[in-house]
């Protein structure tokens, strides 16, 4: 017997020993069978799963690993691309190097795509430039777009109010003073409320800055009652006190909901 | 008789050796196989195949060397009884009618007789005691372990298994003797 094994009957008369039970043989015998129930029966045989704990792995395998192949596709891919753009690429350099022609006709295509976009910006200032009542063919004065900086009517500047657009000078609309109510002159701009703002037309274009590019090209609206006292119009009231002028009575909206406004009719295009 | 083993076993196992496993399992399958057998298990080869591999596979955590390699196994064996307990409850089990398991007919003298004679199998022995003394019994005798390591299984405390043991102890040397006063 090994030093670590026990016997049975030690360990049931152990057992009966620890509880301080009197031992008896009928007792004893049933314990040992009951040892015995527990002892005699045969294991069972190993799993695969528990099999896999009691084989020793294998250290060295067979078989050499396999390494899974690279996948080359994409660097191939990649290469081709490279290749392709670098001939195209000397390709275009070669010609431009013999041929001097070559330069030239890069640059007028260029100004032809250039061309191609252009008239887009162009067509957006026109509206600027042309006012209504003007004839297409009717040049702008050069007068409308430049900016006011000569110091000649200066003098009479009130400085009361600088967001009132640029208006024009005297010059285009004395030009063609026989038209007062077929059209505006370009610049020209009807009594609004804060009329204050029209006084001394001339006068403040000084100070205005070329830079706004609506001050002058703005459209003018044709007044109510057909007329449009000119710059020039000596019934125009002046605001010298610079806080505007009051609006007249024709231009302020009536007491009476009901009142029919008085249009102006239309009046016939200057033959 | 059990077979113990040295804790130099156990320290192999849980250094990885294959032959470790193999005496491990040598000495404590026959054991854990009576455990569950008694206790009445249906399966219970498949359930000592599972205590096993859970022994096994938590073979790191021993400690205490032999003896607590044995007290993780019993716990492990005495975790899938009480699974095996709760899944019968849940699922009663359906069976074909079997006459001769027919207990509303009264037995015949001679059957009664012969199954008297019979009562020295451990089974029946111990349906005469209460769930907790059969385990306490078998825990002590079949699988050979200390009070402390009962306790441990159980979850109760060394004197209530100690007080257990001694009633199951009395109990059965009582169903015992009368059966031998009726022959």
């Amino acid at each position: 017997m090994k030093p670590h094994e026990i016997s049975d009957d030690d360990a049931v008369r152990r057992l009966l020993d620890e509880a301080e039970v009197a031992p008896s043989d009928r007792l004893t015998s049933s314990l040992l069978a009951f040892r015995a129930a527990g002892q005699d029966i045969p294991a069972p045989e190993p799993s695969h799963e528990l099999m896999a704990f009691m084989t020793p792995p294998v250290d060295a395998p067979a078989v050499a690993p396999v390494v899974p192949l690279r996948r080359r596709r994409n660097v191939r891919g990649a290469l081709m691309v490279t290749a392709a753009l670098a001939g195209t690429g000397l390709g275009v350099t070669g010609v431009a190097a013999a041929n001097p022609d070559f330069r030239s006709a890069a640059d007028q295509a260029v100004q032809n795509v250039v061309g191609f976009f252009a008239p887009a910006d162009g067509q957006a200032e026109a509206p600027d430039q042309t006012q209504p009542g003007v004839p297409a063919g009717d040049p702008v004065p050069p007068s409308l777009d430049q900016p006011h900086n000569s110091g000649s009517d200066s003098g009479t500047d009130t400085g009361s109010d600088k967001d009132t657009p640029a208006d024009t000078d005297s010059a285009p609309a004395s030009a063609d003073p026989a038209a007062p109510g077929k059209s505006l002159a370009p610049g020209q701009q009807t009594e609004t409320p804060g009329g204050g703002n029209r006084s001394g037309n001339g006068e403040r274009n000084a100070e205005h800055p070329p830079a706004m590019p609506f001050r002058d090209g703005l459209p003018a609206v044709p007044p109510l009652d057909g007329t449009l006292p000119g710059p020039s119009d000596p019934d125009r009231p002046q605001d010298k006190s610079g806080k505007g002028l009051p609006l007249p009575e024709s231009t302020l909206p009536s007491d009476d909901p009901a009142r029919i406004p008085e249009l102006p009719v239309v009046p016939e295009p200057q033959r | 008789m059990l077979h113990a083993l040295s804790d130099d076993v156990v320290y192999a196992a849980q250094s990885g050796k294959a032959e470790a496993f193999s005496e491990i399992y040598a000495a404590l399958a026959p054991g854990i196989t009576g455990y569950l057998k008694v206790r009445g298990l249906e399966d219970h080869e498949g359930a000592v195949q599972e205590v096993f591999l859970a022994l096994f596979s938590r073979i790191g955590s021993v400690r205490g060397g032999f003896q607590g390699l044995r007290t993780l196994a019993y716990s492990i064996a005495h975790a899938r009884y009480v699974d095996d307990v709760r899944r019968r409850a849940r699922h009663p089990q359906l069976t074909p009618y079997d006459p001769d398991a027919d207990r509303r007919a009264v037995e015949s003298a001679e059957t009664a007789l012969l199954e008297t004679l019979g009562e020295s199998d451990v089974g029946r022995q111990l349906k005469e005691l209460k769930p907790d003394q059969q385990e306490v019994l078998l825990l002590r005798v079949v699988a050979d372990l200390s009070l402390e390591q009962v306790a441990e299984i159980m979850g109760r405390s060394t004197g209530s298994i100690k007080q257990l043991q001694r009633r199951a102890l009395l109990k059965l040397k009582s169903v015992v003797e009368r059966k031998e006063a009726l022959l």
